[in-house]
């Protein structure tokens, strides 16, 4: 007798549905009324906060990220250096410090911030004396002016 | 909604255990069993061959045994803070029991959550933290406030001045072409 068929049709096998009903109801613990206690009536509330709440993780890494510019910016600032050029300076130098680093060294510890701030000025003053000697970047005509 | 379902901590540890002296966190360890069910068949295992081990290996842990009838096998762990875990052992075998046993010596009793950060510290700064007046110079602190030079509004050229100066250059000019 063909049973394939039965034992693809069926649902066997699988893991206890209590468990599955167990999660949602610990999920929905809050919800008002049926929502809270019915299986049927709960897996739409439950499965649609699910889905909503995925929506969050690329806003929260940008928001993070924003406030971290904001306080680099201005820990820069404090000591007169721009935030790019900061950055720029560093990564030249091979300090290899990340800007949440950089923001918890700013806030945590001012004084290492203040010196690293005082190394990138001294190290672009240099690199001001240096650009009269450097050769010109491609695709500028000096004329032999520079 | 799911952050009041699924709940998130900081890191923890329990009175910096480790960083001076370690001390295990399992106070007791509890077996409920079945003498005769199958379910049981592993626990049973476990305490004839490899409990003894174990316990000498951890005198400061209590063990207690409760063969209790048509009951399915529990691993009951309580810890120093008051924390509770239990494992349900039915159909597992005696060295699943181990593992889950070693796992249960290892934990404190702080609940499995989703940490937040994957650092923690008391004291995060060491060179104080900053506030508005770390980088200016600090012979304010001595200063009284209001301070009259600071208060003064600086005297910039406005478009209003400018162009009050156009206009008087202006009447000058007809002035002297009148004249």
């Amino acid at each position: 007798m063909f049973l394939t068929f039965l034992n693809f049709a069926s649902r066997q096998g699988g893991a206890d549905i209590q468990w599955k009903r167990h999660m949602y109801k610990r999920i929905a613990w809050s919800y008002y009324g049926r929502k809270r206690n019915c299986f049927r009536l709960s897996i739409r509330t439950v499965e649609r906060a699910l889905r909503y709440s995925t929506n969050s993780g690329k806003p929260k890494r940008e928001f993070y990220n924003n406030i971290v510019k904001i306080r680099l910016e201005a820990a820069c600032w404090e000591h007169g250096v721009l935030y790019d050029e900061f950055l720029k300076t560093l990564d030249e130098s091979s300090i290899q410090l990340n800007r949440t680093t950089l923001q918890h060294l700013a806030i945590y510890e001012p004084r290492t911030f203040q010196s690293l701030c005082d190394f990138t000025v001294k190290r672009q003053g240099e690199l001001g004396l240096k650009a009269a000697t450097a050769t010109t970047p491609s695709g500028v005509l000096t004329r032999g002016m520079l | 909604m799911s952050s009041s379902s699924i709940p998130s901590t900081f890191l923890k540890n329990v009175l910096n255990n480790g960083i001076g002296r370690y001390v295990c966190q399992l106070q007791r360890i509890t077996f409920v069993f079945c003498k005769q069910k199958g379910d049981s068949r592993g626990t049973r295992d476990f305490i004839e061959n490899k409990l003894l081990d174990f316990t000498n290996s951890n005198p400061g842990v209590a063990v207690y045994l409760q063969p209790r009838n048509n009951r399915s096998p529990k691993l009951v762990a309580e810890y120093l803070n008051g924390g509770r875990e239990s494992i349900v052992t039915a159909k597992m075998s005696d060295d699943e029991i181990y593992k889950w046993l070693e796992h249960l010596r290892g934990r404190s009793g702080i609940k499995i959550a989703r940490i937040r950060k994957p650092q923690h510290t008391e004291n995060p700064s060491v060179q104080g933290v900053w506030h508005p007046f770390t980088n200016k110079d600090s012979s304010l602190n001595k200063t009284q406030f209001p301070i009259q030079e600071l208060s003064e509004v600086p005297h910039e050229i406005t478009t209003t001045d400018k162009l009050l100066e156009i206009a008087k250059k202006l009447r000058e000019a007809d002035v002297s072409m009148k004249e």
